[in-house]
């Protein structure tokens, strides 16, 4: 038995990397993984900070960090001194996005609340649409690729023994963490933070506590597309820069959102960099000839089901108890 | 003080008030009782603002409240205990209470007042770390009134308090409902099932039924009135 | 004699929907009878059409077949599903394998199946697939669930183009269509007959889920919807309910696959992908949750507003057609969040408010328009009212929402509950 089954692992189908016969390239995809998990875990914090307050998942997300990107790009072109420094462009990012959320709240989603959630999901849907189609007529008629500035060099690496670091990959590890940082301390530290976590979890006790449960309501768009925003242009300079390069962040921002569980903070977190990870892992030691690199993500997803099933609220969300 | 002048309201197209008046003096307890679905509940959230009233007027010490958003009642002083305590469950007791005084800038009044809800319900001090929705029914009402009153309300609504609670239990939320009123001198407007209670410590009731005041008179005169002591004394 | 989609559209509609208001017979009668001369100018639009509408339309019949399928898993029985896509691919190719490929997968001999017979087996297995999911599905809800399903969706034309033998990999497989049989060469291009096919199956599968749904089983699909407590107290086996929804549902979307195959006569694994699932669910938003009619209003959305929606506007006076040609998906975008926003219910549950109208109840309505224009625009006044924290007077307050659930009717409308976390 077991004779047979080393030599169906050997067989040449199943040639595959294994993780200790190099341990220093399992480090260093697992640094990866989780550099680039803290990205998926920030569009992850911007996809529960909407869904724990109002059980909506917007699917606008993406589009709407690819816009203030776009945004940030047309800025950073028009020549002026004091915009063309990168970190300038990713504070701006922020804030761009910070507004856009918003707007998005007051003008398209204030209109539809209280109605069905899917009626509502319907509009992100709407939204989405609409902030493509903008961006591709505004942006995107004319040469593609675009380049978008990084702070640091998206070229240069940095060893740090068993593996060598993507320069700006660190970066979006650091920017990201700092944003949860804030975040966190946000929630936990502050009245505001407070009065968000009471409108999450039952808005008539909030407005009896003289909560404006609207401008929370605000706040929490406001607050997730600022991540959005932060998130699309960390990204930006290292993908090709077109109306579409946000979408698969989100689809692995979903996963991550999900596997958290949709209304936990940390949970999205938590997810986010797991799913980095397992992205990483999943392409570099599965068989190339049957599985390999672009069956990645199938192969998260399908981790991300198996482990919904085993428990259907995601890691750290909290069980829904039903009223009956 | 508060004054409801032939309020009708409505859940879309179900009519939940039909011309409801009344009138709560300041410093009293006043106590609202009626059978499910008689329109007790909803004649808070009018008074509070989670229900716009189609027609009538709501004053409050002379000024018209009922077009306010609900915060802004929440500033003017009326707090409201909602039924079903409505607690945030998975905060903790302390956040709870914090969120009580949300709309108060007053750092050492909010202190104050702390200690002071923490006199009244001592068991509360102890929970404080724990998560609200671990408390027992009776400290969960505990606190609920607690967060009444880190908002220093002048006016305060109590939404059936006594609701699921065990009798002693209920005694003693009653008690301290009375200390509320008389050592603050808040004034209470009560919603209660449980008649015999509340007449105890109201100085007057009003009785809702369907919607409409049927009967409104002194504690003493109700109690003694044939139909209220028939359907909700029960005696 | 040609006409143009949109003037057909409204002869039709207009008809039917007279004889269905007009005051004669009885309600049964009358709905009847709406329904068979709708059915007469279905029947007459492959020969007025011109051949790009006429594709739109049977495209509109097969579709139909996959909303009303998604329907009755979402709008009847509560579970939302964003991958429904999959099964719909999985039926288009089971008719390609089966019309093109059965000599690779050595299936008993290699005379050619009838394509009637494909489309059963599409519909068989795809059903079978739903089978699959739908048992893992039980123990997910809401958003959860439909994350797990949009998974099965992004990951299925993935898998298709790795293992490529029999899937032609991106390539996709190419067949020749079925023609037109014998008796009906002489009167029916194929185009036409196509289109008959479709709207046949779109008949026959809507008259079966019209018979499932009003009896005891739709009953019990709504009641788990509601309440699985509930339902669970009534005596209903609600895991039984729950995957027999997951598996007819995905028998109707195997056969819209199979229909969609069978009219372009290639599948690759962008027949379907995962923009064409999640419309699927924006089409049975749009068209009206748990709605038959609904189901193929949505079918038409889907279709309609992306060929027709920039062009038809670009005909008002005040807007920019240079504009319009651009960013067409702007102006897609636009008329969904409009019509949801003045539809929540769908186009079938504002319809349905309609027909509930009595003629002095449409009086008081025309009277009403002023009060409710100036209430719209109070509405609108949100966008820009950013409340001060403090000391507003009472007269500039602005009509607060509540939160707490009383819906303003239709709230017999599902998934709302199913999306909600439970308690407070």
């Amino acid at each position: 038995m077991e004779a047979l089954l080393s030599g169906l692992l050997s067989a040449p189908v199943f040639l595959a990397p294994k993780p200790w016969e190099d341990w220093s390239l399992f480090g260093e995809q697992v640094v990866l993984g989780l550099l680039t998990g803290a990205l998926y875990a920030l569009v992850a914090l911007a996809i529960v900070l909407i869904y724990r307050s109002t059980d909506i998942i917007n699917f606008a997300q993406s589009e709407m960090a690819m816009f203030g990107t776009f945004a940030m790009w047309s800025i950073w072109l028009s020549g002026v001194a004091f915009f063309s420094n990168p970190w300038v462009l990713l504070v701006l990012a922020g804030l761009f996005g910070l507004g856009l959320g918003a707007v998005v709240e007051r003008v398209v989603i204030r209109p539809v609340e209280g109605k069905p959630v899917l009626t509502i999901v319907v509009v992100t849907l709407g939204l989405f649409l609409v902030l493509n189609s903008v961006a591709t007529w505004i942006w995107a008629q004319g040469e593609l690729p675009k380049s978008f500035p990084s702070p640091l060099s998206v070229l240069d690496s940095w060893d740090i023994g068993f593996a060598s670091i993507p320069e700006h990959r660190v970066l979006i590890f650091a920017v990201g963490a700092g944003a949860m940082v804030l975040l966190g301390l946000l929630f936990n530290y502050t009245k505001v933070g407070l009065a968000m976590r009471a409108t999450a979890q039952n808005p008539l006790a909030a407005q009896l506590m003289g909560i404006n449960v609207g401008n929370m309501l605000t706040l929490g768009w406001a607050l997730s597309g600022a991540l959005g925003g932060i998130a699309g242009a960390l990204i930006a300079p290292v993908v090709t820069l077109h109306p579409a390069f946000m979408l698969p962040v989100l689809l692995y921002s979903f996963a991550a959102a999900v596997l958290g569980g949709l209304n936990s903070v940390p949970g999205a977190v938590v997810g986010g960099f797991i799913i980095g990870v397992a992205e990483n892992l999943l392409g570099t030691y599965t068989p190339h000839a049957i599985l390999g690199p672009e069956m990645s993500l199938p192969l998260a997803l399908m981790l991300l089901v198996a482990i919904l099933l085993v428990r259907p609220t995601g890691l750290l969300g909290e069980r829904t108890v039903r009223k009956v | 003080m508060l004054r409801l002048e032939g309020v009708t309201a409505a859940y879309g197209p179900i009519v939940a008030l039909r011309g409801v008046s009344l009138e709560v003096e300041a410093g009293s307890v006043v106590t609202i009782l009626g059978a499910n679905g008689a329109g007790k509940t909803s004649t808070l959230r009018v008074i509070s603002g989670l229900l716009r009233p189609q027609s009538g007027s709501v004053e409050f010490e002379g000024m018209a409240i009922d077009r306010l958003s609900p915060d802004q009642i929440v500033r003017l002083g009326i707090v409201q205990v909602p039924e079903g305590r409505q607690l945030f469950v998975n905060l903790t007791v302390r956040e709870n209470l914090e969120l009580g005084a949300y709309l108060r800038r007053d750092r050492a009044g909010i202190r104050q007042d702390l200690e002071r809800v923490f006199s009244y319900f001592p068991i509360l001090a102890e929970r404080q770390r724990q998560a609200a929705g671990s408390l027992s029914g009776g400290e969960q009402q505990m606190l609920a009134i607690g967060r009444g009153l880190m908002a220093r309300p002048r006016l305060l609504l109590l939404d059936e308090p006594s609701l699921g609670l065990a009798p002693l239990v209920t005694r003693e939320i009653f008690r301290i409902i009375r200390a509320i009123n008389e050592q603050e001198g808040i004034t209470v407007l009560l919603v209660e099932q449980n008649a015999r209670l509340a007449l105890d410590i109201a100085r007057k009731g009003y009785v809702l039924e369907t919607g409409r005041v049927v009967l409104a008179d002194l504690s003493e005169n109700l109690r003694r009135n044939e139909e209220v002591r028939r359907s909700y004394l029960g005696y | 004699m040609e006409m143009d989609i949109w003037p057909f559209l409204a002869l039709s509609l207009g008809v039917s929907g007279l004889v269905r208001l007009l005051p004669w017979g009885t309600e049964r009668q009358r709905v009847v009878a709406s329904l068979l001369v709708l059915l007469a100018f279905m029947c007459w639009a492959p020969f007025v059409l011109d051949n790009f509408r006429l594709i739109q339309m049977t495209r509109i019949a097969a579709l139909g077949l996959a909303l009303l399928g998604l329907n009755i898993l979402t709008g009847y029985n509560g579970q939302v599903s964003l991958g429904h896509g999959a099964f719909v691919l999985m039926g288009a190719y089971t008719v390609a394998v089966l019309l093109d490929r059965k000599e690779q997968l050595n299936l008993i001999d290699a005379s050619p199946w009838p394509f009637w017979a494909t489309i059963f087996v599409a519909g068989f297995l795809a059903a079978a697939a739903g089978l699959v999911i739908g048992v893992p599905a039980l123990r997910l809800s809401g958003p959860y669930l439909a994350i797990a399903t949009l998974a099965v969706m992004i990951s299925f034309p993935i898998i298709v183009r790795k293992y490529g033998t029999f899937t032609g990999g991106s390539q996709g497989i190419a067949f020749s269509r079925p023609p037109t049989p014998p008796f009906l060469e002489d009167l029916l291009r194929r185009e036409q007959w196509t289109y008959f096919l479709c709207l046949l199956a779109l008949l026959v599968m809507t008259a079966l889920a019209w018979n499932l749904l009003r009896g005891q089983f739709g009953r019990a699909l709504q009641a788990v919807r509601d309440s699985e407590v509930a339902a669970a107290a009534m005596g209903i086996h609600v895991a039984r309910v729950k995957v027999l929804a997951f598996v007819i549902s995905a028998f109707y979307a195997g056969v819209a696959g199979a229909l969609l195959a069978l009219m372009t006569g290639i599948v690759n694994p962008e027949t379907v992908d995962i923009v064409q699932s999640i419309n699927y669910l924006a089409g049975i938003v749009i068209g009206g949750l748990a709605s038959i009619m609904g189901s193929i209003i949505g079918a038409g959305a889907i279709v309609f507003i992306p060929s027709d929606a920039a062009n038809q506007l670009a005909k008002l006076p005040f807007l920019d057609p240079d504009m319009l040609r651009r960013a067409p998906g702007a102006i897609q975008g636009a008329v969904v969040i409009l019509v949801m926003m003045l539809m929540p219910y769908g186009v079938a549950g504002a319809l349905h408010r309609l027909a509930r109208l009595r003629p002095e109840q449409v009086l008081a309505g025309w009277r009403q328009v002023p009060a409710l224009a100036s209430q719209a625009l109070g509405r609108l006044s949100w966008a820009w009212d950013i409340r001060p924290r403090a000391r507003q007077g009472p007269g500039s307050h602005n009509p607060k929402r509540e939160v707490v659930g009383h819906g303003d009717g239709g709230s017999n409308r599902p998934t709302q509950d199913e999306m909600t976390k439970g308690g407070q």
